[in-house]
């Protein structure tokens, strides 16, 4: 969950096109700043481990089933973690990542050389929360319980933390993740790949199967949503130079 | 949760023919097919192996150029839509969706406009219906086959993008079929072309966007 209280911040120095991810309250909170600026780090992972998975990818592809195992050590974390944004419960996420790695398994034969594999399975993730979605159109949409967003073990408060600080992160927190579910599919999985996962536009759009304008668009929707909840629940933006930063007001 | 997916993966078969492979065995099948179909209809009905191709000396350097931009433009609309890309996700969506949206009117208007069925009609002794009975048949035949043996050789390898690959995949296969009608066919009259012609490459490309992508879908 860090890194969403992570992206919530940033939203506020939204850039679609990029941009520094320096992260401040304020002037006053500035001890803050390095915990969440390694938050925002999350985005893409080392050139050594997408090589290394690419290569296991390779491996697994060509029938070598022993690569099953470190491919899954080195894939799981990030994959996982993309299922529980596309998801609203944990046993859904749960569900969604098992389906992905089957598709993942049955597919293998069609993995290209050389492409990146974590793209590659978010873009099965995507297929496969899509017909979960379709599966369940006829029935009430479940928006997720809005009041468990910050599951104890995974708020891990930076050491120079001071209690009412971690109070306001978790506000943000709460108000971005509720904010997050409530939002479009399109939007959301746009804004995830694009702001926590890391991915270019234009790596995006393939992952989505769109054009890099439209991806460009949803993140701006997300975002502008994002930006009124987070004002809504009586944050306020702070300007510095050309950033802008969230306060409480 | 990892120990649920292993014995979930255990019990699940996977194939191990790469695309390329079946990609490759797909435009063999479709090639030999569409010239086996073309051939056997021509002879059948006509009489001869290229009734479409048979034209006044005056027009035959233009047909000779239509059916080079025929074969061009089935080559590209096929292209983008088996291509996967250097990322391994397929063509981009642009290139999908031009490819959708234009094989069947630049087809058209390479069929439709111009000299090119000036034909011989002296010597193709056989009516040509308005509905186009005959070519909406070899267009099915033909456009079915195609677009089945891409669906298989693209069979759960598509993980973005499925409706827009169908539509493109629904296109090639129309666009091959209409250069075999084309080859098949001597007509020149317009509601015949637009018919028996056109039509088929359009219902093609809708098809390829409605059925296709439940099967690409990885």
């Amino acid at each position: 969950m860090q890194f969403v209280a992570a992206c919530a911040l940033v939203l506020m120095a939204e850039r679609i096109s990029g941009g520094t991810n320096e992260i401040r309250f304020n002037a006053d909170l500035s001890q803050t700043r390095h915990a969440f600026a390694e938050c925002c780090s999350l985005g893409s992972p080392p050139v050594m481990e997408v090589e290394q998975l690419n290569a296991l990818m390779r491996q697994y592809g060509s029938g070598d089933d022993g690569a099953f195992d470190p491919l899954y050590q080195l894939l799981a974390p990030r994959l996982y973690r993309f299922c529980l944004r596309l998801t609203a419960l944990r046993s859904d996420a749960d569900d969604l990542f098992q389906e992905t790695f089957l598709r993942l398994h049955r597919g293998r034969a069609t993995y290209l050389a050389g492409a990146n594999v974590l793209h590659w399975t978010f873009a099965i993730a995507r297929s496969a929360s899509l017909d979960r979605l379709r599966y369940r159109r006829r029935r009430p949409e479940f928006v997720g319980v809005t009041g468990d967003v910050a599951d104890a073990e995974e708020l891990h408060a930076h050491e120079s933390h001071r209690p009412d600080l971690e109070l306001l992160a978790e506000d943000l927190i709460r108000v971005v993740t509720v904010e997050l579910r409530k939002m479009s599919e399109k939007n959301r999985v746009a804004y995830v790949l694009l702001r926590e996962e890391g991915l270019s536009v234009k790596e995006a759009a393939l992952v989505l199967g769109t054009t890099a304008d439209v991806v460009k668009q949803r993140v701006h929707r997300a975002c502008e949503q994002l930006r009124s909840a987070v004002g809504a629940a009586g944050w306020e933006e702070y300007s510095l130079g050309k950033l802008l930063y969230p306060i409480r007001a | 949760l990892s120990a649920r997916i292993r014995t979930a993966i255990a019990s699940t078969p996977a194939s191990t023919i790469g695309t390329r492979t079946r990609v490759l065995a797909a435009l063999a099948a479709a090639s030999v097919w569409c010239a086996a179909v073309v051939v056997f209809a021509s002879r059948v009905v006509y009489h001869r192996y290229a009734p479409g191709l048979v034209v006044s000396a005056a027009a035959a350097p233009y047909k000779v150029v239509v059916v080079l931009l025929l074969v061009t433009l089935t080559a590209v609309a096929t292209l983008v839509a088996i291509s996967r890309g250097r990322r391994g996700l397929g063509s981009g969506a642009m290139w999908l969706v031009l490819t959708s949206a234009l094989v069947a009117p630049i087809y058209a208007a390479l069929v439709i406009a111009g000299p090119a069925h000036a034909h011989d009609q002296a010597s193709i002794a056989v009516t040509v219906y308005p509905w186009a009975p005959r070519c909406v048949a070899l267009s099915a035949a033909a456009g079915l086959l195609v677009l089945g043996a891409f669906t298989l050789a693209l069979r759960h390898s598509v993980p973005a993008g499925a409706r827009l690959r169908g539509a493109a995949v629904g296109a090639a296969a129309g666009a091959w079929a209409g250069l075999g009608v084309f080859v098949f066919c001597p007509s020149d009259d317009l509601q015949h072309l637009l018919v028996g012609h056109v039509l088929p490459i359009v219902a093609l490309t809708i098809l390829g966007m409605t059925v296709v992508p439940r099967a690409l879908r990885l």
